[in-house]
């Protein structure tokens, strides 16, 4: 399988302080990857700088063989990375339905936009597919603001399915869920499997055991090691980069 | 039951206004109908406000820039048209000001009684001064809201940037007295004339004229903000950022609708000439400017009519209260009350508070209907 998503030498530099250190990682399509690293790694860092939140001093990202690095974010997520926030954001003024339609991303420009409610059935489809993945059918005309944690979290991860991205970026989902909404979040994951590639950071070592095949893990802005689940709670160095023998599965 | 439904419930309140001004003539006479269609202006203005502030986040301060180059555009194509500009002694109209300050021996002719007088001369023709009245503030914005929004500019900032052109341009206006007759502004126009038919401002006929173009942009603004593009705007007023990573292109929706609503405040401004006959630097004030954003907050920034009414109702309000001789004295004081009052109690204003009331009624509706059905 080809590479969806190549990341040669990336390096950030705020200051002197590198963030993101000469890090490299291969993503390959229908892949889901986990990126996991303790707090301050550059996990966040590197979302930031694929998406284009943040500009890179140094190396390249390649999506799909076009160089994407340092473009503006919203080129690049035209061009299939979708982004779901550590913190969730939704927008809280609008409906669920009305949030599930902002993010049905195949018309974008405002001329396009000013009729496309005129032929809403094959995005009607779309929006009660995503409405029933994310559990939040009977919760439709509900403002998002009024929405669980829980369910606001799904309904981030209802708009990544609608925008329909090549490349999902998820940066903690489960982040504040009890252990009955982290399992219905590694179904949606799993469901998003295969038709796009993934990459997810998180600290849940029972989530990622859940969803996960290739682990990379960052420390201080460098790839420390990567491989399957048994290989990285073996490795040595980890185990040594984690503080003691606790390893991984307790960080 | 199917029928009682938000939605319908706001078209009904639209639909309710717009009945209501047409009918207006039935109960007024003309001196009232004059002065109501200045306040449907007004309301004009307002709808313009909540478009770019309630929508989409935009806290304009400079509005009146947008309503004073509209106004001045038609005025200068009026004034041509006036009598007194055919009277100078010459053939061709010249603006009486002009001869005011002109050099001994500079001929009477708008091509060089002074330097920049040239400007004048497509502005014989009505329909120019119209079409200026929209393209000219559409245009600044478009510059504006291009160079601020791809910059990233939000919040304050804009409604410092927004302020501070204003009053700049205020004073390049004051300062342009051979050209437009600087601080006096312009007065002694002609009538607005379409098809043989003069537009005195106290005729019925002048007031539908404003009523009806009133009614249409409230249609029009509604109809847009429930578009896709609509949702969008709310969409960024909520969380830019996120609107950002689904691929739009921020800047552009945001200088579309800064664009929209500067078209509507130069639309307001020509229909103000129109109604007032004279156009001056005051519509730059940052007085009047901030006057727009007090009626949109009384009557509800989000809502589109509870802006148009909240300047109308403050007006009629203000004019009342004004001409009342006890309280004469104390007429902006009481304006300053009912906006304090409206602002603590009613955050989301008038039309926000109403909103509010009929969904609580609509939920009671339901539940019982609900009820009778169980038993």
């Amino acid at each position: 399988m080809a590479a969806i998503l190549e990341i040669e030498e990336l390096e950030v530099n705020f200051r002197g302080f590198r963030a993101v250190d000469g890090f490299s990682m291969a993503v390959e399509e229908g892949e889901l990857r986990v990126l996991i690293g303790a707090n301050g790694a550059g996990k966040t860092t590197l979302m930031d700088l694929i998406t284009g939140r943040t500009k890179s001093t140094g190396g390249k990202v390649t999506f799909l063989g076009d160089n994407i690095t340092n473009r503006q974010e919203h080129k690049i997520a035209r061009r299939g990375i979708g982004r779901k926030f550590q913190v969730p954001s939704v927008f809280k003024d609008l409906t669920v339905r009305e949030n599930l339609e902002v993010a049905y991303t195949r018309s974008l420009s405002v001329w396009r936009n000013l009729a496309v409610r005129a032929k809403p059935r094959r995005v009607d489809r779309q929006i009660e597919r995503a409405l029933e993945l994310s559990s939040l059918t009977e919760e439709n005309t509900n403002l998002a603001g009024n929405l669980s944690h829980g369910q606001t979290q799904w309904l981030e991860l209802g708009m990544v399915l609608m925008q329909n991205p090549k490349l999902v970026l998820l940066d903690e989902p489960t982040a504040g869920m009890t252990a009955l909404e982290t399992e219905k979040t590694s179904e949606i994951i799993n469901s998003l499997k295969g038709e796009h590639s993934i990459i997810v950071v998180e600290h849940d070592m029972t989530f990622v055991r859940s969803i996960c095949e290739v682990i990379t893990v960052m420390h201080l802005g460098k790839k420390l090691a990567e491989g399957t689940v048994e290989q990285i709670e073996n490795d040595p160095t980890v185990i040594d980069a984690y503080l003691g023998s606790g390893g991984i599965t307790h960080a | 039951m199917q029928l009682l439904t938000r939605t319908n419930l706001q078209l009904a309140a639209y639909g309710l206004f717009i009945v209501v001004v047409m009918l207006l003539p039935l109960f007024m006479d003309v001196f009232w109908l004059n002065r109501i269609s200045k306040y449907l202006v007004f309301g004009m203005l307002g709808i313009a406000i909540s478009m770019s502030w309630g929508y989409a986040g935009i806290l304009n301060l400079g509005q009146g820039l947008f309503f004073g180059f509209g106004a001045y555009m038609l005025a200068m194509s009026l004034k041509l048209a006036s009598p007194t500009s055919l009277a100078q002694g010459s053939d061709e109209p010249v603006p009486d000001f002009m001869l005011w300050t002109s050099e001994p021996g500079a001929p009477i002719d708008l091509c060089c009684i002074n330097q920049g007088s040239f400007l004048w001369i497509p502005f014989k023709e009505q329909w120019f001064g119209v079409a200026m009245g929209l393209v000219m503030p559409t245009l600044i914005a478009l510059v504006l809201g291009y160079a601020m929004f791809r910059a990233r500019i939000a919040g304050v900032y804009v409604a410092i940037l927004t302020l501070a052109l204003c009053l700049l341009v205020r004073l390049l206006v004051i300062d342009a007295q051979p050209l437009i007759n600087g601080f006096n502004g312009l007065t002694d126009l002609g009538w607005f004339t379409v098809g043989g038919l003069e537009f005195d401002p106290y005729l019925v006929e002048t007031y539908y004229l404003i009523a009806i173009i009133t009614c249409l942009v409230l249609i029009g603004a509604r109809w847009l903000v429930n578009t896709k593009v609509g949702v969008v705007l709310q969409a960024i007023r909520d969380n830019e950022e996120r609107v950002r990573y689904l691929g739009y292109d921020v800047a552009v929706y945001k200088v579309f609708f800064f664009c929209i609503s500067a078209a509507i405040a130069g639309l307001a401004g020509m229909l103000y000439v129109i109604a007032a006959e004279f156009a001056s630097p005051t519509f730059m004030n940052i007085g009047f400017s901030i006057s727009m954003v007090v009626w949109a907050a009384v009557g509800g920034r989000w809502s589109l009519l509870g802006a148009c009414l909240g300047a109308i109702l403050l007006n009629v309000v203000e004019a009342t209260v004004s001409e009342t001789e006890t309280l004469v004295e104390a007429w902006q004081l009481i304006i300053g009350a009912i906006f304090l009052f409206v602002v603590l109690v009613m955050p989301r204003g008038l039309a926000g508070f109403i909103q509010q009331g009929a969904d609580w009624g609509l939920d009671w509706l339901h539940q019982r209907v609900k009820e009778r059905r169980i038993r």
